[in-house]
Order: C-alpha cells, then structure tokens, then sequence
C-alpha cells in the first residue's frame, strides 16, 4: 500500500514512529508530550499542587496560550473557585503583576501557601488581585481569558455570558465532553458557542 | 540541455532553483541526476531530502562516486562519523587529490580514535600533492593534538609558516598547539596572534585556559568571558537552552536594585562546584539572588547554601512572562572574577562548603566497616572526562590503579561512574579488597555518591568532578594527572591544589615514564 508516509517522508521532520495508511499519518515527535507538559511542572511544585494527567493537560494548553499570547494586559475569570491553579498558570505565563493582570472569580476561592523569595511575591500579587465582585466588569478589548468547570449549568452560563462579548481571549471549560454536560453543551450552542473538544474532554474556543 | 560543470557553478553561486531545473534535464546516468538533486537539497539546508535522495542513488547504483562522496559529507556534517566513516574511505581511495573528500575521511578516523591512520593518510596527502593547502596542514596538526602529541603538530604548523607566511589562522593554531607544551611562550603567542585576528572570540576563548592555568586569574576570568558567546559553541560556556530566553548579565554593576537574579549553573558539574565556590562572597552584593540548577544538584546544593533559594531549570523557564521582575541569568562562572582574581584570593579564601548528607554517610561507613573491618576505607575513581579527547587525558589504566593498592590494609570503594562492568568481572576475578556499591546511579544521584565519598578517609582520583565535591567537602583526595592536558584550576606544579585545601596533586613529569610516574605515585600514595 502506498502510505501517505512513503509519499510524504523527506519532507518530514525527525520522529521516533510513524502510524500511516493512505489516508492516515500520525507521527511521534521525540518528548512532544513531556515538553508540552514539563513548564506546568515547575509551576505546580513551586506552590506544592499537585494534579492529575488530564488536569495537567488542560493546565498545560493553558500554559501555552498564555505565553504564547503576549499581552500587555490581560483578564482572568474564573467561573468555579476550585480551578484557582488554572487562574494562576495564566497569570504567571502572562506575566501577571502588581500592575499587569486583572482577575475576577467567585467567592470561596481555595488558600494559596505562603512562600517565601519570587514565588511569594508573584502569589502575593496574584491574590491582592482577585476581585470578588459578583457583577464583573472588565474590559472586553484586552486578552480574556474564561476559564470554568461545567459542573453545573449555572457556572456554564457565567462563563458563556462574559465570553461571549470578548474581542480576544479565550474560553476553557474542564470536562466539557462529560456525558451528563449535555445541558451546558445545549446552553453553549444557543449562545452560538461551539467549542473545540480536546482527546482529554476539555472545550477551549480562541478569539483572535 | 545542460552539463555538470554548469550545474556546478549554479549551485556555487546559489542559484539553486535553477540547477535543479538544469539538473532534470540532464543527460546522464539517474544515480548521477539524483546525487546532485540530493546535493542540492544539501546545499539549501534539507537534510532529509537530502539523505532520502542519496540513498536512492546509491540504490541505483552503489558505485556512484559522486553519490559515495557527498552522501559522506552528509554524514559528517551531521555528526554521524561511524555511519560516514566507510562512504568517505571509498571516496577517498578513488579520488585520492580531491581534498574535500581526504578531510572528511580524516575526520572520520579521527573521531573513532584512529589517529594513526588519519595521520597517515592526511601525510600521504601533503606529500603526493604538491599544492597541499593550508587547510590540510590544520587539520593535520589538530589530529597530532587530538592524539596528544602537540609537539609533532608544532613541526607540522611551523613548517607550513614557511610556505604560507604568518596567516592568522595559522598563528592561533601555533598558539593553542603551545597551550599544551609551554604555557608562557603560548601566551605571548595569543597576545600577538589577537592584534591580526578578525575573529578574536575563539583565540580569546583558547587563551584565557592559558592564562588562567599560569595562574593569571586576573586576565584569565577576563578572557574567559569570550565562553558565553553564542559563536563560540559548544566547546565554549553555552548555557542551557531554556536560560537563553533570559538577558545575559555579568557585571555586578548591570544589576538593578529590587529585582531577582538567576545565577545560572554552567559547564559540568565539577566547573560548578568550583564556581560555587566564590557563592558566598558574592551573595552580599546581589540583592536577591536566586541559584538554577540541575534538579539531581538541588539536595546537596540546597543543603551547602541554605540562604538562597536553589531551584531548577524548569522553575526558571516558568519565569520567562515574569522577566519584569528579574535582572536576566548571571552565568556562576562569571562570579570568579570577582572573587578569586589572585592566587591570594584562593589560598585565603578556600574553605569546605559543601555540606554533604552526614546520615547516608554513617550509613555507607556502617556497611563497609561492617564487611571489612579494621580497613582504612579508600575511594577510587580512574575515568573521567566528557569530550573524547579529555577522556583520552583524564584516565588512568585500571590496572596500572591496581598496582597502586595496599592490598593488606585497605579496602577501597568504587567512586567510577559509568559502565563499570568489566572493572567488577576483573576485581572479583583477582580477590581484590574492593568494593562496588550497587544500586546508585552516581550520575544522576549526586548526593548519594558525594555520602559514600565523603564515608571514605581517603580518595584517589583522576580529575574528575568527584575531586571538586570531595575536596569543597574538605576530604583528602590524591589526584593523579597525566603529563598534560589537565584542567586549567590544577596549575602547572603538583603539591596541594590551589582551590582545595585537602587536594594533593600528583602530574606525569615532562620525560618521565609512565611506569617511572606509577611506581613514584605507589610510593607517596
């Protein structure tokens, strides 16, 4: 049979397997995965948290954009105060500060650690930033990142809601392909909002 | 229609569109047709177009020379000498004027430490071909240092002088061929080499070894600066990939008040040890600092330094959006210059700093008391080295260690790193009185293997980076140096060391024979 990988092979950069068929070509580039998960690493141990693989995928996706990004300014909301660490990968990585960053989330957010030397002062400033307010108001210009659960469809609407003005950003939504999100799923799409399903389940849309 | 000699001078003036259309209109053999298309690919940066189109030209036909030649330049230039060695050695052999094709193969035989035929062919070469370049007459005198003879590269170089003048090129050659035999007259070779040279990071790079070994510390770190240049490579002090991203700062004076800096480790972890060395003085006058490092240093360096924070690479890459709060990296080898700018500042400052892990320590003591008790325990080590050519100057023959043990009243511990298997077969097949501790990767687990060296009374050792923890630890270490090639902080003279107290050095006298050397070292060992 003729593969699309003996087609296609001296165009290829160096990988370490190939999966192909006529149709198909799957290639495995040397550490991709671990590369792509490594920076949350040093991020996590630094304020002694620890996750899960899917978790860290979606930490990791969040990790990229950020930096990927580079904003002057940037928003953070944050729909469900149990996903604060995915707050605060997207605040490191986009250089959050006393005067960069702004962030809006629920009340009950979890205790960060009280660290000592650079990682102190980042926190620091990280959690004199979170604004609590329940009516958010932000500025729709700047690069807003929406991230939430879709544990309940309340939460779901939040973030649909403030995401749906946004000119650039982000909308990230752990568990999006959950079987029993369908309602949240629904709620999105009447928002005409159709997110993009990664293999873990997690639903991300980019505005650029 | 079109011909070779066309296509060539297309590919030589970059027109590489171009020779390849000439090149699929060509009128010859389809191995001849695909062995330039591959060497266009070559020439435009496609690596792998390139080596797919070789090979099938040499499918086609596997005596294609053109095909042969260049494919082994592809090898050489991506580093995969074994693979080129039999492609190039061909190609040699048919075309034995082509001087491309002889530096190839030369480079080749010199990367599988065949350096007697490198230099045989690359001799045969000079002397069948009247205009012999410059070029090859470099690269012959290389091979000579690369096997350790630097005074037979020395003829070589001087006798090109006399046909090629004093090119700069040559010059720096002769400079670092004396590096090796006369520091002094080296230097002054650099000084005037320098003033010509339009490239004066590699000669400045090359020198300050010179400087630095004679002791001249105050130029010496200066020079030594030239190492973080990106052009000087991996042979210079490339710093690891993911502190690139940060600005470089050196200078104390560079650095902005409130803000954080990344002192970054560099060069192999005995460099580091010896770097860290000045840690303490500089601490003061960085406001706050922060020490990067490879996560397998953290336990022993978190423990020597407790009032900074030690952290790793990937900590620091988290840092990358976070650069408004920091000063850039302050590569540690930097900090020397400002610490140790005399032999003075050595010899009053030095000091054990490195805290080793006390428990495992008296844990590793236990167990080999335990089996040999009443021995005065000894660690060995007798490989080191990360380059071929410093593994080549920084070994000693396992057997010649053997001749050095006092069987009766010592056990002595293995500090090797690496493949030790043979070593073990040979011990347990003589009844030696040594000891391989099995389950630590002394690579990896440093702190593990500093306890166990630290539980030793004594250590033997060829440089490696073992002496630099040993002896910041304060333990007495027996370092035994070939005749040349040392590393630079080992001086000239042997006796005790200039950076570590406890440090007696050992050093192959100029004349004096290996089996002299090893019967003095049993006697004073």
């Amino acid at each position: 049979m003729n593969s699309l990988y003996k087609q296609l092979k001296e165009h290829l950069p160096k990988n370490t397997a190939i999966l192909s068929d006529k149709e198909f070509l799957l290639i495995n580039r040397k550490d991709y995965n671990i590369n792509q998960l490594a920076p949350v690493q040093a991020i996590l141990e630094s304020i002694d948290v620890s996750v899960g693989y899917p978790f860290r995928v979606l930490l990791s996706f969040i990790d990229s954009l950020a930096t990927a990004s580079k904003v002057n300014d940037f928003n953070i909301i944050l729909t469900d105060p149990s996903m604060a660490v995915a707050a605060y990968v997207a605040w490191v990585r986009c250089g959050g500060s006393a005067e960069k960053g702004n962030i809006f989330a629920p009340k009950g957010m979890p205790n960060f650690p009280i660290k000592d030397g650079i990682v102190g002062e980042i926190l620091n400033d990280f959690i004199k930033k979170i604004n609590n307010n329940p009516t958010v108001k932000f500025d729709k210009e700047i690069f807003t990142f929406v991230i939430g659960n879709t544990k309940t469809a309340s939460q779901t609407a939040f973030a649909a809601t403030n995401f749906k003005d946004v000119k650039k950003g982000a909308l990230i939504l752990k568990d999006f392909a959950r079987t029993d999100a369908y309602q949240e799923r629904e709620y999105l799409e009447e928002m005409m909002l159709f997110p993009t399903v990664t293999f873990e389940g997690h639903g991300y849309i980019i505005k650029f | 229609m079109s011909n070779l000699k066309e296509i060539e001078k297309l590919i030589q003036s970059g027109d590489y569109v171009e020779a390849q259309k000439k090149t699929e209109l060509l009128k010859a053999p389809k191995a001849t047709k695909l062995a330039v298309l591959a060497s266009i690919a070559l020439k435009v940066g496609e690596f792998q177009k390139s080596e797919v189109l070789f090979e099938r030209a040499l499918e086609t036909d596997p005596n294609n020379i053109l095909a042969i030649g260049n494919y082994g330049q592809l090898l050489v230039a991506q580093k995969q000498f074994n693979r080129a060695l039999p492609y190039c050695e061909k190609v040699h052999l048919t075309e034995q004027k082509n001087e491309g094709y002889l530096l190839n193969y030369v480079a080749c035989l010199a990367h599988i430490d065949n350096f007697e035929k490198a230099i045989e062919v690359t001799k045969n070469f000079i002397e069948k071909n009247r205009k012999n370049s410059l070029n090859v007459k470099l690269t012959l005198a290389s091979v000579y240092r690369a096997y350790l003879k630097p005074r037979e590269a020395l003829d070589v170089l001087n006798n090109a002088i006399e046909v090629h003048g004093d090119e700069p090129e040559l010059e720096r050659a002769i400079a670092d061929a004396y590096a090796e035999i006369d520091p002094k007259t080296a230097s002054e070779a650099f000084a005037k080499a320098i003033e010509k040279t339009k490239k004066p990071l590699p000669l400045k790079w090359n020198w300050s070894f010179v400087e630095l070994r004679m002791q001249n510390f105050k130029l010496g770190w200066e020079l030594y600066e030239a190492g973080l240049d990106e052009k000087i490579g991996r042979v210079g002090r490339p710093l690891p990939a993911v502190m690139r991203q940060f600005k470089r700062v050196t200078q104390i004076e560079d650095l902005q008040k409130g803000k954080y800096t990344l002192l970054t480790a560099e060069q192999g972890i005995g460099d580091q040890i010896l770097f860290l060395s000045s840690l303490n003085e500089m601490l003061p006058k960085i406001e706050k600092p922060i020490l990067i490092c490879e996560e397998r240093m953290l336990p022993i360096l978190r423990r020597s330094f407790p009032t900074i924070e030690v952290k790793t690479y990937g900590f620091a890459n988290s840092l990358s959006s976070q650069q408004e709060r920091l000063n850039g990296v302050f590569p540690i080898g930097s900090m020397m210059k400002y610490c140790r700018s005399s032999k003075e500042d050595f010899l009053q400052k030095r000091k054990p700093y490195i805290q080793t892990n006390e428990l495992k320590t008296a844990e590793y003591k236990k167990l080999i008391e335990l089996k040999y008790p009443g021995k005065k325990i000894v660690g060995v080590s007798w490989s080191g080295g990360f380059w071929d050519r410093q593994k080549r100057a920084k070994s000693i023959d396992f057997e010649e260690l053997i001749s050095l043990m006092k069987m009766e009243d010592h056990v002595y511990v293995s500090l090797q790193y690496g493949d030790v298997s043979e070593n073990k077969k040979l011990v347990i097949e003589k009844k030696l009185p040594m000891v391989f501790i099995d389950g630590i990767d002394f690579k990896n687990q440093i702190d593990e293997w500093v306890a166990l060296a630290a539980a030793c009374e004594k250590i033997i050792s060829v440089s490696t980076a073992l002496v630099h923890f040993a002896g910041a630890a304060g333990k007495k270490v027996d370092l035994i140096l070939g005749e040349s090639q040392s590393p630079f902080i080992w001086g000239l003279e042997e006796g005790n060391s200039l950076p570590y107290e406890n440090v007696t050095i050992y050093r192959q006298r100029e004349k004096e024979k290996r089996e002299d050397y090893i019967k003095r070292l049993k006697g004073v060992l």
